[in-house]
C-alpha cells in the first residue's frame, strides 16, 4: 500500500476533523495538503482543481464529507485482487 | 452528442472494449507547466455497469507522473475494502472527445491475464450514452 502512505498524514487529519466536518460541509468535498486543511468545495473537480492550483503535482487528498464512506462497487468477476 | 459505434468480432466473449488515451487532466497539466496533452498512456477499457467507478490496472498510469488526488476503498466479488489511490486524469475517446475525471488505480495483480487494462465504470458513463446491440456485434458510446 505504498502509495496510498503518500496520503497517510492526509487521512489522518482528515479522521480527526471528520464530526467537525461532518457538521459543517455534508456532502462537500474537503481538500487536505500535508497537515492543512485548505477548504471545502461543491464538487470534486473544483477541490482537485485548487489542490493542483495551490501545491502543484504533488500528493494531496479530496474527500467526499459523508457520513458512511462507500467503497466503489465491481461486480464482475474479471476484477479480482 | 457526438458518439462512435464500434463492430467488435466477438462482442459476446470480449465486451464492449475500446482504446481510450489516458493524460493528464486539465488541471494536473497546468500544474506541470506542460502544454499540449502533455505525456500519456494507451489502455483498453471495457465498458462496465457493473462498476461504480472507473479503474485503470496497476502500473498503466506511470508513464503520465502524476500523485494521487485522493483514497477510497474498493469491493469485488473476492475482496472487501481493499484499500486503493485516485487520480486526475483526461479520457480521450475513440471519437476525439475527452473528459477530466478521477480513475482508481487498482491493487498490483488486479487484472492479471485479462485482455483489457481497465473498466469504464457509471462514474463515467453518467456524462455520455451506451447503447449495446447484441443481436448486430455492435456497442455505441458518446459523450
Amino acid at each position: 500500500m505504498a502509495v496510498i502512505e503518500q496520503l497517510a498524514c492526509e487521512l489522518e487529519l482528515y479522521d480527526e476533523n471528520r464530526e467537525r466536518l461532518l457538521g459543517e460541509s455534508l456532502g462537500k468535498y474537503v481538500l487536505i495538503h500535508d497537515r492543512e486543511m485548505v477548504g471545502t468545495y461543491d464538487t470534486e473537480a473544483d477541490a482537485v482543481a485548487e489542490g493542483y492550483r495551490r501545491f502543484g503535482n504533488v500528493p494531496f487528498l479530496v474527500k467526499l464529507i459523508a457520513p458512511v464512506e462507500e467503497p466503489a462497487n465491481f461486480l464482475s468477476p474479471q476484477v479480482r485482487f | 452528442m457526438p458518439s462512435f459505434t464500434i463492430e467488435a468480432a466477438d462482442l459476446w466473449n470480449e465486451g464492449p472494449v475500446i482504446e481510450v488515451t489516458l493524460s493528464p487532466s486539465g488541471a494536473a497539466l497546468a500544474a506541470m507547466g506542460l502544454t499540449g496533452s502533455g505525456p500519456v498512456a494507451s489502455a483498453s477499457i471495457l465498458v462496465d455497469t457493473g462498476a461504480s467507478h472507473s479503474l485503470v490496472k496497476n502500473g498503466v498510469l506511470g508513464p503520465l507522473g502524476l500523485h494521487p488526488v485522493g483514497a477510497t476503498e474498493i469491493n469485488t466479488p473476492s475482496s472487501q475494502r481493499v484499500a486503493c489511490a485516485l487520480y486526475s486524469v483526461r479520457m480521450t475517446f475513440p471519437h476525439g472527445q475527452y473528459l477530466d475525471t478521477t480513475v482508481i488505480e487498482g491493487p498490483a495483480g488486479g487484472l492479471d491475464g485479462q485482455n483489457i487494462e481497465g473498466l469504464l465504470g457509471r462514474d463515467v458513463l453518467r456524462h455520455g450514452l451506451f447503447i449495446y446491440l447484441g443481436g448486430m456485434s455492435q456497442f455505441t458510446l458518446g459523450f
